[in-house]
């Protein structure tokens, strides 16, 4: 080949890999595209178990509506600045140098990648039991000490061969994937209305704990249900360049992690439901749920689907996680980055450790991202409204509007800790499930975090400090 | 490739690219519609009520 093709690859490679802009006759993604990409994403076997946790503490309507409602507003408003994406074809962590500064951008977007890829740890593991259960349906019994580990790092080594061939295959992968899922969904909750009738899943009414109240069981339901919204966040803001149109970006994105993983959580819900009208106890574990009230065989098909689902979740989660830490070092490789995941999860999924401490995990990982959703989207709408430097964005010689102290917007960094510190201590505190202030019941923990965060920055732009913030006012060229 | 230094290349062609996004006759993609705005705050506004409605017991 010669070096003139070698370049060309290359360049094809970053633009689709990388951090280069994607021009319009580039982009590969339709709305179906995008849409079955993200929910292939989007959809694993953590969504029963979120479900599951959810149905405990509320009444059907109140289930339906804490998983529906708190998705949908969070996710509709965090990935409004997709459209930037769409825009200007390049990810949203480019923006963000503007928000954090360029090694502010390298130190979160890997730490909250390192975070990530712990849910990819929790899918294999559960990709692994799934599959030791329906070896043990078939008779074979396999011992979980030595072959969940090992059928977890084949989930992440299947994970990584999808991401290897980029959003290609992530997208015919997921054409398929998706839509099976889809049916057995649905396949799944009307199952669960004819084995259990919606009349005594309705009537199923939640133990309030001593010291409790129904607003505190709604809203500690929501916690959670924001985190799962939250946890999409800085994932949500690297795929949509992809897209076409700013329609079927944020369609494509919002109806896929708003809706979709939502409506699998629902289901979840109902199975959890239905298996206490049926038994009389709650039950987490899908593998039990799916046997008791749609019989072994359908079991069987349903968990080998979403066994697989886990494995389009680590390509895509990985390829995504991957692109946001090259938005930090743009320089490093793209498939040298997925092979470090690879042994990455690959160990965190031996040690078993971050599926031990699940919800602890989600939250802390909802907590760092919250202020700095909330401070985008205040940046995108009200602070810089809609107009970025690109070129400051991208460093280029004489364009140093993003090149803040040491690397670092000071005011933007402050922002993010102060709001989490003050959530912590004032609010809710993620580590202990302890609520710390009445404004828990109005706003839950995480959603207090995300607004404090973009008040205060928004209040910061209002400060002499717009001068070290808006610096780029001046070279605003491509709009 | 030798020659050119990974850096070098991305930086080389992301001015390009931006050359090209500068253009007066460059096409950004198609923006979103009045139908989409009514459609996101709809939905976030039914949402809320919704959650309204059962944080005030309204709906049990």
């Amino acid at each position: 080949m010669s070096l003139g093709g070698k370049h060309a690859d290359y360049i094809q490679q970053e633009t689709i890999t990388g951090t280069v802009p994607m021009l319009t006759n580039e982009r590969k993604y339709s709305f179906w595209d995008l849409f079955l990409s993200t929910s292939g994403f989007a959809i694993a076997t953590w969504c029963y178990t979120q479900g599951a946790y959810v149905a405990e503490f509320l009444t059907f309507k109140q289930m339906l509506i804490n998983i529906f409602c708190f998705n949908i507003v969070w996710v509709f408003i965090e990935c409004l600045p997709v459209l930037f994406a769409v825009r200007y074809g390049i990810d949203l962590w480019i923006w963000l140098r503007s928000v954090l500064g360029g090694k502010g951008v390298a130190i979160l977007s890997t730490v909250i990648s390192l975070a990530n890829f712990g849910w990819y740890a929790v899918a294999a593991n559960l990709f692994a039991s799934s599959m030791l259960n329906l070896f043990a349906t078939f008779g074979l019994v396999l011992n979980p000490v030595v072959w969940k580990p090992v059928l977890g790092v084949v989930c992440v080594v299947l994970g990584t061969l999808i991401a290897l061939g980029g959003p290609e295959v992530i997208k015919w992968t997921n054409r398929f994937l998706v839509t099976a899922l889809l049916g057995v969904g649905t396949i799944i909750v009307v199952l669960c209305f004819v084995s259990v009738p919606l009349s005594e899943i309705a009537a199923v009414r939640p133990v309030l704990q001593p010291g409790t109240t129904a607003l505190e069981n709604f809203m500690i339901s929501a916690e959670g249900n924001v985190a799962f919204a939250f946890s999409w966040s800085t994932q949500a803001l690297v795929m949509p360049r992809l897209a076409r149109s700013e329609r079927s970006g944020y369609w494509g994105t919002t109806l896929s992690y708003g809706v979709v993983a939502p409506f699998f959580v629902a289901a979840g819900g109902i199975m959890a439901l239905a298996m206490f009208v049926r038994c009389g106890y709650y039950e987490s574990d899908p593998t039990t749920m799916l046997a008791t009230l749609c019989g072994p065989g359908f079991a069987l098909l349903s968990l080998l689907l979403v066994a697989f689902a886990n494995v389009g979740t680590q390509g895509t989660g990985s390829y995504v996680n991957c692109m946001i830490v090259k938005s930090g070092m743009p320089k490093v490789s793209y498939r040298l980055m997925v092979i470090i995941a690879m042994v990455y999860v690959g160990a965190l999924t031996v040690w078993g450790g971050v599926e031990e401490h699940f919800g602890a995990f989600i939250s802390i990982a909802a907590f760092i991202q919250a202020p700095i959703i909330g401070m985008i989207v205040v940046d995108y709408l009200i602070v810089r409204r809609r107009k970025l430097s690109l070129k400051s964005a991208y460093f280029m010689k004489g364009h140093d509007a993003y090149r803040y102290t040491n690397g670092f917007n000071l005011v933007g960094f402050a922002c993010v800790v102060i709001a989490c510190v003050v959530t912590i201590f004032c609010v809710y505190n993620p580590l202990t499930g302890e609520i710390q202030s009445k404004l828990f019941l109005v706003f839950t923990g995480s959603g207090f975090d995300a607004i404090f965060g973009g008040l205060l920055y928004w209040l910061a732009s209002l400060t002499p400090l717009s001068k070290y913030m808006l610096r780029d006012r001046n070279d605003l060229e491509i709009v | 490739m030798s020659q050119v230094s990974i850096g070098e290349l991305i930086d080389q062609e992301t001015e390009r690219r931006l050359e090209i996004m500068e253009r007066e006759d460059y096409e950004f993609p198609a923006r979103i519609g009045k139908g989409d705005v009514i459609a996101i705050v709809a939905s976030i506004a039914v949402s809320l009520g919704l959650i309204v409605c059962c944080m005030t017991g309204v709906i049990a």
